[in-house]
């Protein structure tokens, strides 16, 4: 037999990715480091019609390790893109905007730092979620109050404040309740915001700025700094509260009813925020679309009356008891005669316009509680049922207790998956992208934002399903759901089309997006390009390479 | 016995109007056919309409479609005296059952596609994978049978009914196809809103019994069925005169005591039929050896896998010894790091 040489061993010079692997599996340990194909695909998945892949997922545990990754990933001339749950659900989820970012999962970093009660605020990390701070409050008896939104327990505090989330109490206005941000920057130093930039400071955690500019808003709806750490105002539990449910049967009659609440909150007899549902909205929480109306027409009980549906969509309606709109919200008071004054100023001003008002206290709910336990489960009884279940969901919102409300009807096309969507929309097939324009509440631009939004989603084959929210005394939001089948190709590429449509029609009109997915924002910038110029810049100066968030 | 002159021209009578009304477009015939159909606050007395979700009640539909289908001499008898399939006891197959004074009165199961597919893709492959291309979910409509007491008396239309209640508030199912005689195919066509899917065969299970595939696409099916059926005057369940039925009203919304479905979830997700307890499936498949003796090795492994309490019972046969040998060497192959390509190759000395 004739030796031969062996052949030369390929060079031993890792692939990139395997290095940044290596150095990645050093900072945290291997078990918290993947590029399994499985995981990324997962991490790819999305609520809108597109997603995109992470090359790494990595999930630290410290400040210190963001810091090591950060420099590891900035050293091999890569991105990181941090989520802190990964539910931002129907606004890209947890998806970067490019394929091939390092994935940094702060899910880990889930320490409730401080709770104090006495100034009413916690410091929390990243990966704190709603109800993990809930379950804490109660747990240690604390009679402080956390605002929660719908996206459910499971969704971070850190990241929906980030993107500038809007919640359902006093403090709805999430952005507007933080402060004390500690920021790993992209050169890998750690920045701390506001007057927590003066080590020790004594206001650290109770004002979000001291002298000189503010910078906290740089690191909402932005990425350009992965923030480990911020304190979050909480309220303190109301002596008294009662809770408002209204109903409104005339469509066409929100903006006069908006026009009212905001009255009511200029006032000082609403304390926080108010949402209020249009019916599709509502009824796609309920049930799924019926399949026998799928052929491109949207439900409605107008537009759709030539096509068959009108009738099939008054008696859906009218089986889930759906007025054209439905709102709740929250009366809190220091004394039962307090509430007692703002419950009729409510019923006053509101009745004027037809609407139908129901308010219950804290104790109604505890005795009907009781019981609709106590209930036998008789048919009889279920349109109680029906009708306490769904008033109970809006209590627990106003009461601060996280819900998975919203997310129900994300679901309204996915039917060809036997999953629960009611905890995480991705695993049920859902697809959901938002537009949230912002208006003036006043009733002009509450009746022109409606008509646009159900002008443009009946022209795309959606139903018109909208949410109308005072998100302050002055400032409202319309949330806009474009509800489709993921498994369904051609109504992906309808939604995709149709969120374009709406984010155009109404930055024309002059309603600009509060809140957006990847896609939104870069249809903003197009509207402001000297703003987005100047914020260029300024992100230049922070992070030249765009090592965090690259395209964002 | 010879038949009398009268009789006989009825009969041809009959063939001949069939025949012309085949040719016929559907909304010609489709006032005959509303005639016929009527339906009595009567013809639902003391009956209940549900999904089969018992052993007994399942075991009383497998025997009513095994009577019928024998009956018709389209089954040899079994010696369980039922008719029982690996579909039937998958769980998403739902069994609709009527029952008055506690027994089965009628049935009619819908067998979801799946991982076994369906039963249809024996005699009509082309046409149910033509079907399934256009995504979605797909079923087969099967085992339809009614008690020779309660025929004439509505069961058959309740349990179309339960079906349609089925498919449109609890699956979201998007087609649904069935193979018929071609003598009911113009029912199904004109009255129900099946297409042809141009297809006959014979059906080799059912003695070579002539079968036509045909479909039901139910995306969007809504204003044809108003269109067609929203005008008739109804009358359910009261209707004296027993009224043509408004189809539309009748599937659709009119809320029936007798029907009963299990509640819809709270937000509307897809609901699965009642699934068999362990200990039940166990039971079924160990007394009803007969109907899993003879599977294939695939069908069993998806049968273990939705019921995994069966997994002894259903468990794969003793290989061959030649087969044993054969994968202890290519385990042994893989052992040793050898290509298998190579082994015969390399010289052995």
């Amino acid at each position: 037999m004739t030796a031969t040489a062996p052949l030369p061993r390929a060079t031993a010079r890792p692939a990139p990715r395997d290095a940044l692997r290596a150095a990645l599996e050093h900072i945290t340990g291997a078990l918290y480091v993947t590029d399994d194909d499985a995981a990324l695909a997962r991490a790819a998945r999305s609520t809108v019609p597109e997603g995109t892949r992470p090359a790494l997922i990595v999930r630290p545990s410290t400040r210190d390790e963001v810091v090591a990754i950060v420099c590891a990933v900035a050293a091999q001339g890569g991105t990181v893109y941090p989520v802190s749950g990964g539910r931002n659900w129907g606004y890209s989820d947890a998806c970067a905007p490019e394929d091939g970012a390092v994935l940094v999962d702060l899910s880990r970093m889930s320490r409730i730092v401080e709770v104090n009660a006495s100034l009413a605020y916690a410091v929390i990390e990243p990966g704190v979620t709603q109800g993990a701070l809930a379950a804490h409050l109660r747990a240690h008896d604390v009679p402080l109050r956390m605002d929660a939104t719908g996206a459910g327990p499971d969704a971070s505090i850190c990241g929906n404040v980030l993107e500038r989330g809007i919640g359902y109490g006093a403090y709805g206005d999430r952005g507007a309740h933080v402060g004390a941000l500690e920021v790993v920057l992209a050169d890998g130093s750690v920045l701390e915001t506001g007057v927590a930039a003066y080590g020790g400071a004594r206001a650290t955690h109770v004002r979000d700025a001291a002298i000189g500019p503010s910078l906290d808003g740089l690191f909402t709806q932005s990425g350009w700094g992965i923030v480990t750490r911020l304190t979050i105002w909480l309220q303190p539990e109301p002596r008294h509260t009662s809770y408002l449910f209204l109903e409104l049967r005339e469509p066409r009659s929100i903006g006069r009813l908006l026009a009212a609440l905001r009255d009511l909150r200029l006032h000082g007899v609403l304390p926080g925020v108010v949402h209020v549902y249009n019916e599709m909205r509502l009824l796609g929480g309920v049930m799924r679309r019926p399949v026998m109306a799928d052929d491109g027409t949207p439900l409605a009980r107008d537009v759709a009356m030539e096509a068959g549906y009108g009738a099939l969509t008054e008696r859906l309606l009218a089986r889930h008891r759906l007025p054209a709109w439905t709102g709740s919200a929250v009366i809190t008071g220091a004394s039962r005669a307090e509430v007692a004054a703002k419950r009729r100023a409510i019923k006053r001003r509101l009745s004027r316009l037809g609407v139908r008002t129901t308010v219950v206290s804290d104790s109604v709910v505890a005795t009907g509680a009781r019981l609709r336990a106590m209930l036998p489960s008789w048919r009889l009884f279920d349109p109680f049922r029906a009708t306490w279940d769904r008033m109970m969901l809006g209590v627990r919102l106003l009461r601060g207790e996280s819900s998975v409300q919203s997310l129900y009807g994300a679901g309204w096309r996915a039917r060809t998956s036997d999953a629960s969507g009611a905890r995480d929309p991705i695993e049920s097939g859902a697809g959901i992208t938002w537009v949230a324009p912002l208006l003036p509440a006043d009733a002009e631009c509450a009746n022109e934002v409606n008509e646009i939004a159900r002008t443009v989603l009946h022209a795309h084959g959606f139903e018109h399903q909208v949410t109308f929210t005072l998100v302050t005394e002055r400032a409202a939001t319309a949330v806009v759901s474009i509800c489709f089948d993921r498994a369904d190709a051609i109504e992906c590429a309808r939604a995709a089309a149709c969120h374009d449509a709406l984010v155009r029609a109404f930055l024309d009109r002059g309603y600009v997006p509060y809140r957006g997915g990847h896609r939104a924002r870069e249809m903003a910038r197009a509207a402001a390009p000297v703003y987005w110029n100047a914020l260029d810049r300024v992100r230049i100066a922070i992070d030249p390479d765009g090592v965090i968030s690259r395209g964002r | 016995m010879l038949m009398s002159a009268a009789r006989l021209r009825r009969a041809v009578a009959r063939r001949l109007l069939r025949a012309a009304e085949s040719r016929l477009p559907a909304s010609l015939v489709r006032p005959r056919y509303l005639q016929h159909i009527r339906l009595g606050a009567r013809d639902l007395e003391g009956t209940v309409f549900k999904l089969a979700s018992t052993p007994e009640e399942r075991e009383g539909a497998f025997r009513l479609v095994h009577d019928s289908y024998t009956r018709k001499g389209l089954l040899d008898s079994a010696p369980t005296g039922l008719k029982v399939t690996p579909y039937d006891v998958m769980p998403s197959t739902a069994i609709f059952i009527a029952m008055r004074g506690g027994a089965v009165v009628g049935t009619l199961s819908l067998i979801e596609d799946g991982p076994l597919g369906l039963p249809m893709d024996d005699v009509f492959p082309h046409e149910t994978e033509r079907v399934r291309r256009r995504g979605g979910r797909l079923a087969e409509l099967s085992a339809y049978a009614i008690d020779p007491s309660v025929r004439g008396r509505a069961t058959s239309l309740m349990l179309y009914n339960l079906m349609f209640r089925w498919v449109w508030w609890h699956r979201y199912t998007q087609d649904i196809v069935i193979a018929v005689h071609p003598r009911v195919t113009r029912f199904y066509e004109v009255v129900l809103l099946f297409d042809r899917l141009h297809a006959r065969a014979s059906y080799h299970r059912f003695h070579n019994a002539p079968a036509e595939a045909l479909h039901l696409n139910l995306r969007g099916i809504w204003p044809r069925f108003e269109k067609l059926y929203a005008r008739k005057s109804g009358g359910l369940p009261d209707a004296p005169r027993g009224d043509a039925l408004n189809l539309s009203d009748f599937f659709g919304y009119r809320e029936f005591a007798e029907i009963q479905l299990p509640a819809q979830p709270e937000h509307g997700e897809p609901t699965l039929p009642p699934a068999w307890r362990d200990d039940e499936i166990e039971r079924f498949v160990r007394t009803r050896r007969h109907h899993f003796s003879g599977l294939d090795a695939e069908t069993r492994r998806l049968l273990r896998e939705a019921h995994p309490s069966l997994t002894g019972m259903l468990a794969d046969p003793p290989r061959p010894e030649r087969e044993r040998r054969a994968a202890a060497e290519a385990s042994e192959r893989r052992a040793s790091g050898t290509p298998p390509y190579l082994l015969d190759t390399l010289p052995t000395t």
